[in-house]
């Protein structure tokens, strides 16, 4: 795993979401965390315990394979959940307003998503 | 003869457990069905089949068999939650289908409560629904040790440009959505078709 690489790739998350993240983190499918920004260990445990429960809820459907998405909620702030496969996982806590959720969905998330399932792949 | 939306069946086999089911009906099929006294659904793959050959074989002349019964029919002798929402529905279904009509790109949607009852719905498979209110309760609990409070909706991305919509209303009941991103702007879905659907079904629901 090149870790320079993958800190290159966050980091330009960050920047193209800025200057609304709040926090973001890579982590595996056990909630560990490999590389973030204003980390947090209990963010980390807590989006692979519900992105476990999405994944057996929708065991039970016809649904295509599920590849990222997001929680809205109060003040602004949304959840992404990205699964990278091979059991990484990329989560981020943004504020909406800052951040621009056009520029989020297709620009920054789907570059990140693509740069960062090759490093990992 | 006038198709039923809700009866009781009365199946003497041993695998379903018990001996009567609720059945719920729309365009003349079978798409929910559950025991009254275990409030398990029990409307899943093979099982929905069968049921809809056995109300098609009996083309709803064997009253002894499939006992057609108002709403407050129903509630009376069963005392059975999901029964109330049959007036409901109607009042959602209108303005929902207007919203929702002339889109393509739609797979499915449907309004059900925090129990897995369908209110009403479009191509939804209901049996899943009670599995997506649990996780959708666990969620929430879940989401507010990192202060995330008050979910707004849930959108998820699936392969093959499918998107999926889980709208809360009020914590009691949802609105769930799947379409097609090719056919439908998300940004439409997330600022404007979201604001219109919760507007309309907490008017209803809410009020």
């Amino acid at each position: 795993m090149n870790l320079e690489e993958i800190k290159r790739v966050v980091d330009r998350f960050a920047e193209d979401v800025d200057p609304g993240l709040i926090a973001c983190d890579l982590f595996d499918k056990d909630g560990f965390s490999i590389y973030g920004i204003n980390s947090s260990q209990d963010m980390c445990s807590i989006f692979s315990h519900i992105t476990n429960m999405i994944h057996k809820s929708l065991e039970n459907t016809s649904f295509p394979r599920m590849e990222y998405y997001t929680i809205f909620a109060q003040d602004n702030k949304m959840v992404l959940i990205a699964d990278l496969g091979n059991g990484y996982l990329f989560g981020a806590m943004i504020d909406s307003e800052k951040a621009r959720p056009g520029l989020v969905f297709s620009v920054a998330l789907p570059r990140l998503m693509e740069d960062l399932k090759k490093l990992l792949s | 003869m006038k198709r039923p939306d809700t009866g009781i069946l009365r199946i003497k086999r041993k695998r379903f457990g018990d001996e009567v089911l609720v059945l719920y009906m729309y365009d003349g099929e079978v798409v929910y069905a559950y025991s009254p006294f275990s409030g398990e659904a029990v409307g899943i793959g093979n099982v929905m089949d069968f049921l809809n050959d056995i109300v098609k074989s009996y083309k709803w002349d064997l009253t002894h068999e499939f006992t057609e019964m108002s709403e407050k029919e129903l509630a009376s002798v069963l005392n059975v939650p999901g029964i109330r929402y049959d007036s409901i529905s109607k009042k959602i279904s209108g303005r929902l289908k207007e919203l929702l009509e002339g889109i393509r790109g739609i797979w499915s949607y449907g309004v059900f409560d925090s129990r897995g009852f369908l209110i009403t719905g479009y191509n939804l498979n209901p049996a899943v629904l009670k599995d997506f209110s649990r996780t959708y309760e666990s969620t929430v609990r879940m989401l507010k040790r990192l202060d995330v409070q008050n979910v707004n909706f849930f959108l998820m991305k699936h392969s093959d440009n499918v998107f999926s919509l889980f709208l809360p209303i009020n914590g009691k009941y949802f609105f769930f959505f799947i379409f097609e991103e090719s056919h439908i702007s998300m940004g439409y879905v997330v600022s404007s078709l979201v604001h219109e659907i919760r507007d309309h079904l907490e008017k209803i629901l809410v009020a």
